[in-house]
């Protein structure tokens, strides 16, 4: 099932589990509010996102909106969020991600679309950016994020009271790191920022205040956007 | 020295600034505990050219070995401006504690920041 958005889309208080497909696409949904839902146990192996909102006349109605919601266990190829050139700001608060991990990708496996996400966006396993748009987050939890978390480029980020947190994944990094040769781009980070612009149509000040990183000391990435 | 050899080739941190980037960017109050990095385990800023970070009321704990708390590369042309940052324990091993080596001393603007080890700017 993929459901298909050219209006209004509001999602409360769904359970949304053990499904394999897109849930919204990339049919630009002028108004996004999801409250109390939650999304579990998902593998979206499509070069899509999960959530894809991109092109002109996107979110002309509303700043999109997520409040109150849960995904959890979710295996995407790039990104389980993807804005770009909507001007607008994605706002989501008390969100809880955990278990955000990327679909590993041979190169037999890749496609077009998944080369082109690698040559032209930064890694964000959770929320990607692109293009005059911005993410606006708060008091949210990322836990167990085995990639790139955010990735933003040319836009912004404005986040309080969100805590990031990788602690349960030290053992199974360590683990991990036998008998491999890693390079410095095998790194991962929270907040991933490419290029940026003054004249980012949400503005060109961020304000990153009252968060918490604790152990980001998980395994290299892989597939997909590094 | 807490770190294996494979550990230290890697890259782990909470932020990173890629490429070139013209924003100001206001970091209060955040906290970076263990993050295990090589350089800046808080915040690494890799060739920005004009980003200007303000950063005040910042903990970070055993964050990274070089450049523990922050760092950045010789390329970049940021400015960043401190104000009460507390690095504690953010250098594992080496004589930089706050800062990456290579960064140019000017580009900074130290204001009363409680530093737990050694300082070694360029």
């Amino acid at each position: 099932m993929t459901m298909v958005a050219q209006g209004t889309l509001t999602v409360t208080n769904i359970t949304y589990a053990n499904y394999d497909g897109n849930f919204i696409s990339s049919n630009t949904p002028k108004v996004i509010t999801i409250t109390s839902s939650l999304f579990q146990n998902i593998t979206q192996n499509t070069t899509q996102p999960f959530i894809y909102a991109t092109g002109a006349g996107s979110f002309t109605m509303a700043t999109p909106t997520i409040t109150s919601t849960v995904f959890d266990s979710i295996a995407v190829r790039h990104s389980l969020f993807l804005i770009e050139q909507s001007a607008k700001v994605f706002t989501l608060t008390s969100v809880t991600m955990n278990n955000i991990s990327k679909i590993e990708l041979t190169k037999k496996m890749k496609n077009s679309v998944d080369l082109d996400y690698e040559s032209a966006w930064p890694g964000g396993v959770c929320l990607l950016s692109r293009v005059g748009t911005g993410y606006k987050i708060t008091n949210s939890n990322f836990t167990n994020i085995k990639s790139h978390c955010i990735g933003l480029s040319q836009s912004v980020l404005t986040m309080s009271g969100c805590i990031f947190d990788n602690s349960d994944l030290a053992s199974e990094y360590t683990s991990s790191l036998k008998n491999k040769s890693l390079v410095a781009s095998d790194g991962v980070t929270f907040l991933n920022f490419a290029d940026g612009t003054t004249d980012i149509n949400p503005g060109n000040s961020m304000d990153v205040s009252s968060n918490t990183f604790i152990n980001n000391v998980i395994f290299p990435l892989y597939g997909g956007v590094k | 020295m807490i770190f294996c050899e494979a550990f230290i080739n890697v890259l782990f941190k909470a932020i990173r600034v890629l490429g070139t980037f013209s924003t100001t960017w206001n970091l209060k109050g955040n906290k970076f505990i263990g993050l295990g990095a090589l350089y800046g385990g808080a915040i690494y800023c890799e060739n920005p050219l004009a980003v200007i970070i303000s950063i005040n009321d910042v903990y970070a704990e055993n964050t990274a070995i070089n450049g523990g708390a922050i760092a950045k590369n010789s390329l970049g042309k940021n400015d960043m401006s401190y104000d009460r940052p507390n690095f504690l324990n953010s250098d594992s091993d080496s004589d930089y504690s706050c800062f990456d080596i290579v960064c140019p001393k000017r580009y900074f603007r130290k204001q009363r920041c409680n530093w737990k080890g050694r300082i070694n700017l360029s």
